[in-house]
C-alpha cells in the first residue's frame, strides 16, 4: 500500500502540469491538434490513477483544454470525483472545472446534490464560498429545489458576512430555476434590505431589483423602503440598481415619478459619476417624468456636455440617450443640431452613424437643405463602403421622409444627384420640368460613374426616374440625339431589368423625338444615322435574360427597322412615329394637368426666390387668400400683400424685445457656403466618384439662394435704418425694432450713450461685458456695480466724474453703476476704503455673477480689475470670508482663508478679467460675502502694499438661469401642483408693458413663455432645478406679479429683488 | 503589464475611472416617503418568476477575455449556454471586437444584447450585457477586474493569466458571482484569495517538495 503511494508520487513528477501543457501548446504551434491530442490521451491514462491529486492536476488541464474548444464532457464523472475531494486545493479545481464545463443537461449533476450540501453547511468558509461559486453557474431546478433550504439558513444564520453576500446572490439564480421557493424565502430577503453590512444589503438590492423587472407589479410596496435607501445610500453600484427598479416601477405608479423627479435631478445634478448620472438620464427619460420640461431640458444639457466630451464612449453614450429624447421631446434637442453634425466628423464609425440616426429625426422644412448638403459633403470625404452606403441610404431617407413633406425647393432637390424621384414629381411640377429634363439628361450622360456603386445600394433607381423623364418631356431636351445614344450604351446592360426596360422604351420615345426635329431638313442622314444607331444597339438588349426588356427592344427593333426602309424611301415618317407615342403616353400628362386644380402652394413654388421669403411668414397668409384668384392677378395681390405683411410683421417684431436677428452663427455658415463650390473634388481618392461632372447645380442652388437670402437681409437692414431714422425724428410714436428696443434696457442704453461720449476705459470695460453677456443668454449683467473707485484729486479725474454725474442725471437710468458715495438701492453697499490715502489710486473692479450650468452648486464670479491709477499693479490676491453657505473654491492644498492670487498684473489704464469659483449650498437667500483684495502698487521708486475691501452680494437672482420653456409644457408644470404660490404688487410703474418684460428677462433672467395683451407668463430656472413661473399684468400703473416656484424662499427673494428692480425706475 | 502601458489607451482608460471612481457628495434625504400601495398579497410572487419566458435576466451573460490574436484566454459564462453555441458566439464577438480601430468606443450592439469591451495592452476584455443595463459601470466592472489581477499577479501580463488561467478564474469568482458583483471592495476580494491560496498551500505542502526535486 505505502509502496503504492510513493509510487503515485513519483508517477506525478513525470507528469505535466498545467504550466507544462500550455508551454507545449505554445511549442507546437504547428501540429497542435495532434499535441493536443496525445494530452488528451495522457490524461486519460491519469484519470485512471487513484491518486486524487493526480486526478486534480488532470482535471484541471481539461479545464484549460475546454477553454481552447476541446470536448471534455467524457470526464463529467472525473470532475465530480475531484470536487469531492476533503481537500481543499483539489476542491477548488474540481468546482472551477464544473462551473466551466456542466450545464443544464449534463446527468452527473444529480451526483452532487449531497456534495453540494456538505460543503455548502462546511465550517470551512471556504469550501462554502467554492460551492456557492460554482453553483451559480451550473444551478438545475433540481438542485434548486433540494438546496433551496440550505441556502436559506446560511442567509440568515451565516456568521461570515461573505458567504452571506454569496448566498443572497445565488438565491436569485435559485428563484429563476425553482420560483415556489420565493414566497417562503422573501420575508428574509426583505431583511436583508436593512442588513448592517452594506455588501449584503447591496447583495438584497441586487436581488430584488432583478426579480421586479421581471414583474415590478408585485414589488411596489417596497417602493418607501427603496425610496429611504435611495436618498441615503451611497454606494453607486446600489444606486444604480434602485435608480433601475424604480424605473421598472413608475409605468406601474405614476405618482411615483413625481416624487422622484427632485431626488433624480439631484443626483444628476450633483454626482461626478458618469455611470450614475447617466443611468438617472436613461430614467428620467424612459419614466413617465416627461410631464417635467425642466428635467428634460436638465437631461439634454447633461448630454451635451457628454457628447462634448472627448471620451468616445461617453459621446456614443450622450448620442444614444439623445436619440431617445428624439422620440419624446424632438424640439428639446433640435436646438443641438450643431453638435450632431460636429459628430459626423468623428473618427469613429459608431459614433457617427449614432448622429446620423439622429440627423434623421431632427430634419425639419427649414434645415433640411443645410443638413443634406453637409451630409453630401461627407458622403465625398467618407471612407469605408459601409459607412458610405449608410450614408447614402440615410440621405434618401431623410429626403423622402413622409412622402417629401419637407422639400420645399424641388428644383433643389432635383439636381441632388442620389435623391430618387418619383416621375410624379416631375409631371405634377410642370414648371420645373425643363430644369429637371436638363439635369436627368446631365445623369444619364454620366451614369457610368454611378454604375460602379450601384449594385450596392439605391443609386441605379435614380436611372429609371431619370430614363423616364427623358424620354417622357423629350421635346426640352437640347440635345436628345446625345441622350439617345447614352441610353444605348452597353453598359446600360448591366444595369437591373426593370430600368433597362425603361430605357428601351424611352429610347423610343427619344427616337421619334430626334426624327421629328430633322423632319425639315433636307439632309436625312441625321436622321438615318439614328436609325441605323437604333439598329445596332438594340439587339444588346433583344438578347436580354429579363423578359420585359427583351419583348419592348424586339418589337422596337423591328419598327425601327421599318422606319429605315421607309427612310431610304425618303417617305416623311416622323409625324407618325410620334403619333405613336403621343397616342401611347402623352394624352395621361398634359390633359390630367388640366384637370387638377391648382395647388394652392403652387404659385410659390414658380419663381423659387419668392417662395423661401414666404417660408418665414406665418401659415396663415395662405389661408386667407382667396383661392380662385387668376394667377396674375394673384401675383400682384401677393406682391402688396407681401408687402404689407412684412411690414406687419417688421411690426411685431419690433414690438417683441426677444426678437432675435440672425444669429452670428447661422451667419457663419452663409459665409462659408461659397468656398464650397472650390473644395477639391479631384484630390478625394475615391473609387466611385459620386459627385456627377455635370452636376454643379447642387451646390449653386445652394449659393444662388444664399444669396438672394443675404439680399433679402441687405434690403431688410435697409428698411430698418430708414425706420430708424424716422422713428428718431417722430420718437415715440412708431414701436421699435430688435436692437432699438434694447435700448430701453437700461444697461444697454447706457452703455451706448456713455460710450459714445465719455470714451473712459471703465465705460470700455462695461460694454465688452455686455457684448457677451448679449451672446450668452444666460450670462446676464444685471448685477454690475463698481464698489470701490479712485478718490481721486488730480483735476482731470474729478472732471470726468463730474461729467458722468451729469450724464447720469440727465438720462435717469438706473444706478448700474455707483461711485463710492452712492449706495445701491439693491443694498450692497459700495466699498469705501478707509485706509487708503487719498492720493493712492485704486483699481476699478465690476463683476457679475452667474450660476454655473453643469453644477449646480457653483456659482462662477467674474471679476473686471482695471487699474485706474499711473502705477503698476501686481501681485494681486483675492481673497473672501466664506460663509457657511457659500465658499470660494481653492486649489487643492490651500487653507480655508487662503486667498487666491490673481493670475495677471496691471499695467496703468489696462483692465483684465479673473473669474472665480463658488460653492454655494442652498440658493434660496440672497447672500453678501465680504473680501479683500490685496496688491502691491509699484512706483517707478517705491512699492507698497496696499489692500482693498469690498463686499460681493449673490442675489437670488443670480442662481436663475434663462431657460426656454413652450407654453404647453409650462402649463403643465403650473398644472402640477407641486408649487407654491406667491405675488407682489408694483406702484406707478410707468413704462411700456413690452419694456417692463424686457427688463424682468434681462435683469433676472426671464424667459417670457406667452404674451396676450397686458398679460405675460414667464419662466426661469434656478441652478439646482427649483421652476420659477410668473404671471404679469398690467393696468395702468398698476404691475401685478403672481408667482409659482416649488422653493417659496427663493421665491419670495427673487421677488423682492424683482420689486428693487422697478423702485428703482 | 496591462494597466501601465502608458498607451493612449491606457491614459483613455484612466479618465473613465475617475469619473467613476471619485467620490460623490450624497443629497440630503428631504423626508419624503413615497406612496404605499394597496395591501399586496405575497401569494402573488409565485406564479410569475416562472412565467418571464426571456432565457433570464443576468446582469451580465457572459465575460470574455482574448488576445489580439484572437486566442481565448478566459471565458465565464453565466448563463447555462450549448458548447456549440458558445463556440459560435465566441468566434463571431471576436471577430467583430477585433475589427473595430483603436479609436473606437467601447460599446456595441450585438444581436439582442450590448457589448462592452476594452483592451488593455494586448488583451480584450469583453462582456455581454442586456439591454436594460449600464454600460459605464460595465465598463467599471472590467477595470476592476484588470486592477485585481494587476495587484495580485503584480503588473500583471498576458502570459500571467495564461499560465495561471486558474487564478485569474479564483479572482473573478471573488469578485462577481452570477453575473452580478458580490464584493465591491478591491481589498477584501484580495484577503479572501489570498487566504483561500493560504489554504491550499498547507494542503499542498508535501506535494511541493516533491515538486520542487522534479523540477529541479
Amino acid at each position: 500500500m505505502a509502496l503504492k503511494i510513493v509510487k503515485g508520487s513519483i508517477d506525478r513528477m513525470f507528469d505535466k502540469n498545467l504550466q507544462d501543457l500550455v508551454r507545449g501548446i505554445r511549442n507546437h504551434k504547428e501540429d497542435e491538434a495532434k499535441y493536443i491530442s496525445t494530452c488528451i490521451d495522457e490524461i486519460k491514462q491519469e484519470l485512471k490513477q487513484d491518486n486524487i491529486a493526480v486526478k486534480a492536476n488532470a482535471v484541471c488541464k481539461l479545464t484549460y483544454l475546454q477553454m481552447l474548444g476541446y470536448d471534455v464532457s467524457w470526464a463529467a464523472f472525473n470532475i465530480v470525483e475531484v470536487m469531492s475531494s476533503s481537500k481543499f486545493t483539489y476542491k477548488r479545481i474540481g468546482y472551477l472545472a464544473a462551473s466551466q464545463c456542466f450545464h443544464e443537461s449534463t446527468d452527473v449533476i444529480m451526483l452532487t446534490t449531497n456534495q453540494i450540501r456538505k460543503d455548502l453547511s462546511s465550517p470551512n468558509q471556504y469550501d462554502t464560498g467554492v460551492a456557492l461559486t460554482g453553483l451559480s453557474c451550473f444551478v438545475t431546478p433540481d438542485l434548486a429545489r433540494d438546496l433551496a433550504n440550505d441556502i436559506m439558513t446560511l442567509v440568515s444564520h451565516g456568521d461570515c458576512v461573505k458567504r452571506k453576500r454569496c448566498s443572497v446572490l445565488i438565491m436569485y439564480k435559485v428563484f429563476l430555476k425553482y420560483p415556489e421557493s420565493l414566497r417562503p424565502a422573501f420575508p428574509r430577503l426583505k431583511e436583508k434590505l436593512e442588513d448592517p453590512d452594506p455588501g449584503v444589503q447591496s447583495a438584497a438590492v441586487n436581488v430584488i431589483c432583478e426579480l421586479a423587472r421581471r414583474n415590478p407589479k408585485n414589488y411596489l410596496s417596497l417602493a418607501p423602503l427603496f425610496f429611504k435607501l435611495m436618498t441615503s445610500s451611497t454606494n453607486n453600484w446600489v444606486l444604480i440598481k434602485i435608480i433601475k427598479l424604480f424605473g421598472a416601477l413608475t409605468p406601474l405608479e405614476p405618482r411615483l415619478g413625481k416624487k422622484l423627479i427632485e431626488p433624480l435631478t439631484n443626483l444628476i445634478h450633483s454626482t461626478s459619476a458618469m455611470s450614475l448620472l447617466y443611468e438617472c438620464v436613461n430614467t428620467v427619460i424612459a419614466g413617465q417624468y416627461c410631464s417635467s420640461v425642466g428635467s428634460v431640458v436638465l437631461c439634454v444639457q447633461k448630454l451635451r456636455i457628454l457628447i462634448e466630451d472627448s471620451d468616445q464612449n461617453l459621446k456614443y453614450l450622450g448620442l444614444l440617450a439623445m436619440s431617445k429624447i428624439l422620440k419624446t421631446h424632438p424640439k428639446s434637442v433640435q436646438s443641438h443640431k450643431d453638435l450632431i453634425l460636429q459628430c459626423l466628423d468623428d473618427k469613429d464609425e459608431s459614433i457617427r452613424l449614432r448622429a446620423l440616426d439622429l440627423l434623421y429625426g431632427m430634419v425639419s422644412k427649414k434645415n433640411l437643405m443645410e443638413i443634406v448638403k453637409k451630409l453630401m459633403l461627407h458622403v465625398d470625404k467618407a471612407e469605408g463602403t459601409t459607412y458610405r452606403d449608410e450614408l447614402l441610404t440615410k440621405i434618401i431617407d431623410i429626403c423622402s421622409q413622409s412622402n417629401y413633406q419637407y422639400i420645399t425647393n424641388f428644383e433643389w432637390s432635383v439636381s441632388q444627384p442620389v435623391t430618387p424621384h418619383p416621375p410624379g414629381i416631375s409631371v405634377s411640377w410642370w414648371t420645373i420640368r425643363v430644369f429637371a429634363v436638363a439635369q436627368m439628361a446631365t445623369l444619364l450622360d454620366n451614369a457610368h460613374l454611378l454604375t460602379g456603386s450601384m449594385q450596392r445600394n439605391g443609386i441605379c433607381e435614380v436611372l429609371y426616374a431619370a430614363a423616364w423623364i427623358c424620354g417622357e418631356f423629350s421635346e426640352h431636351l437640347e440635345n436628345p440625339l446625345q441622350t439617345l445614344e447614352a441610353m444605348l450604351r452597353p453598359k446600360v446592360a448591366t444595369l437591373p431589368g426593370h430600368i433597362q426596360a425603361v430605357y428601351v422604351q424611352n429610347a423610343a420615345k427619344l427616337f421619334a423625338t430626334v426624327l421629328k426635329s430633322q423632319e425639315g431638313n433636307t439632309d436625312s442622314t441625321t436622321a438615318q444615322e439614328t436609325s441605323q444607331l437604333m439598329i445596332d444597339r438594340l439587339p444588346l438588349f433583344v438578347q436580354s435574360a429579363n423578359l420585359e426588356v427583351q419583348e419592348r427592344a424586339s418589337c422596337i427593333l423591328q419598327l425601327v427597322k421599318y422606319i429605315q426602309k421607309l427612310q431610304q424611301k425618303d417617305v416623311e415618317v416622323a409625324e407618325e412615329v410620334i403619333a405613336l407615342f403621343a397616342g401611347e403616353l402623352n394624352p395621361v400628362a398634359p390633359k390630367a394637368q388640366k384637370k387638377v386644380p391648382v395647388p394652392e402652394g403652387y404659385l410659390d413654388l414658380t419663381p423659387p426666390s419668392e417662395s423661401e421669403s414666404e417660408d418665414e411668414q406665418p401659415k396663415a397668409i395662405f389661408a386667407k387668400e382667396e383661392p380662385k384668384h387668376s394667377r396674375p392677378r394673384h401675383t400682384e395681390v401677393d406682391e402688396k400683400e407681401l408687402a404689407r405683411r412684412r411690414e406687419a410683421r417688421k411690426q411685431e417684431q419690433a414690438n417683441n424685445p426677444f426678437y432675435i436677428k440672425a444669429s452670428p452663427s447661422s451667419q457663419k455658415v452663409y459665409q462659408d457656403a461659397p468656398g464650397v463650390e472650390h473644395i477639391p473634388v479631384v484630390q478625394i481618392d475615391l473609387s466611385v466618384p459620386l459627385k456627377v461632372p455635370g452636376l454643379p447645380m447642387s451646390d449653386q442652388y445652394v449659393k444662388l439662394e444664399e444669396e438672394r437670402r443675404q439680399k433679402e437681409r441687405a434690403e431688410k437692414k435697409k428698411k430698418e435704418k430708414k425706420k430708424r431714422k424716422e422713428k428718431r425724428s417722430g420718437r415715440g410714436k412708431k414701436h421699435d425694432s430688435g436692437p432699438e428696443s434694447e435700448e430701453d434696457i437700461t444697461p444697454a442704453h447706457m452703455v451706448d450713450i456713455v460710450t459714445e461720449e465719455m470714451p473712459e476705459v471703465r465705460c470700455v470695460s462695461l460694454q465688452i461685458q455686455f457684448s457677451t453677456s448679449r451672446i450668452f443668454n444666460e450670462l446676464s449683467p444685471s448685477s454690475f456695480w463698481v464698489f470701490n473707485e479712485k478718490k481721486s484729486s488730480k483735476h482731470k479725474k474729478k472732471k470726468q466724474k463730474k461729467e458722468k454725474e451729469e450724464k447720469e442725471k440727465k438720462k435717469k437710468k438706473k444706478k448700474h453703476h455707483h461711485h463710492h458715495h452712492h449706495s445701491d438701492g439693491g443694498g450692497e453697499e459700495s466699498v469705501q476704503n478707509g485706509t487708503v490715502e487719498e492720493e493712492e489710486p485704486l483699481p476699478v473692479s465690476v463683476y457679475d455673477i452667474q450660476g454655473n450650468l453643469q453644477d449646480g452648486s457653483q456659482v462662477v464670479v467674474s471679476v473686471i480689475f482695471e487699474n485706474k491709477c499711473d502705477s503698476f499693479l501686481k501681485s494681486m490676491e483675492f481673497n473672501v470670508l466664506d460663509s457657511l453657505n457659500s465658499k470660494l473654491q481653492r486649489p487643492e492644498g490651500s487653507g480655508p482663508h487662503d486667498g487666491l492670487t490673481v493670475p495677471f498684473q496691471l499695467p496703468p489704464g489696462v483692465s483684465n478679467e479673473a473669474r472665480f469659483v463658488f460653492t454655494v449650498q442652498s440658493i434660496v437667500m440672497p447672500q453678501k460675502l465680504k473680501g479683500t483684495l490685496t496688491f502691491i502698487v509699484k512706483n517707478e521708486d517705491s512699492s507698497t502694499h496696499e489692500k482693498l475691501d469690498f463686499k460681493l452680494h449673490f442675489t437670488c437672482t443670480s442662481y436663475l438661469i434663462t431657460t426656454p420653456c413652450y407654453s404647453d409644457a409650462f402649463a403643465k408644470l403650473l398644472e402640477s401642483g407641486d408649487l407654491k404660490g406667491s405675488s407682489v404688487r408694483l406702484e406707478g410703474v410707468n413704462m411700456p408693458f413690452h419694456h417692463l418684460l424686457a427688463r424682468i428677462c434681462f435683469h433676472h433672467h426671464f424667459s417670457v413663455v406667452e404674451r396676450i395683451d397686458s398679460c405675460a407668463s414667464m419662466y426661469s430656472r434656478s441652478i439646482q432645478g427649483h421652476h420659477v413661473c410668473l404671471l404679469v399684468k398690467t393696468s395702468g400703473q398698476t404691475v401685478s406679479i403672481d408667482a409659482k416656484c416649488d422653493e417659496p424662499t427663493l421665491l419670495g427673494n427673487v421677488l423682492d429683488e424683482i420689486k428693487q428692480t422697478f423702485s428703482q425706475c | 503589464m496591462l494597466t501601465r502601458s502608458g498607451t493612449a489607451q491606457c491614459s483613455r482608460s484612466c479618465s473613465v475611472v475617475q469619473y467613476l471612481t471619485q467620490t460623490w457628495s450624497v443629497i440630503s434625504s428631504c423626508g419624503v416617503y413615497v406612496y404605499i400601495g394597496p395591501g399586496n398579497t405575497q401569494g402573488e410572487f409565485l406564479c410569475n418568476v416562472a412565467v418571464s419566458q426571456k432565457e433570464s435576466n443576468e446582469m451580465m451573460r457572459f465575460m470574455l477575455l482574448f488576445s489580439r490574436q484572437g486566442k481565448l484566454r478566459l471565458q465565464k459564462w453565466y448563463t447555462a449556454t450549448a458548447e456549440r453555441d458558445k463556440k459560435k458566439m465566441v468566434r463571431e464577438l471576436m471577430q467583430i471586437v477585433l475589427a473595430r480601430k483603436p479609436k473606437m468606443c467601447s460599446f456595441l450592439e450585438w444581436r439582442d444584447l450590448k457589448i462592452v469591451y476594452k483592451r488593455y495592452a494586448s488583451l480584450y476584455f469583453c462582456c455581454a450585457i442586456e439591454e436594460q443595463d449600464n454600460e459605464l459601470i460595465t465598463l467599471e466592472v472590467i477595470h476592476r477586474f484588470v486592477e485585481l489581477l494587476d495587484k495580485y499577479f503584480g503588473s500583471v501580463c498576458e502570459l500571467d493569466i495564461i499560465f495561471n488561467f486558474e487564478k485569474a478564474y479564483f479572482i473573478l469568482d471573488e469578485f462577481l458571482m452570477g453575473g452580478e458583483i458580490q464584493d465591491t471592495s478591491k481589498k477584501s476580494v484580495l484577503k479572501a484569495i489570498e487566504q483561500a491560496d493560504l489554504l491550499q498551500e498547507e494542503d499542498e505542502s508535501p506535494r511541493s517538495v516533491l515538486e520542487e526535486m522534479g523540477l529541479a
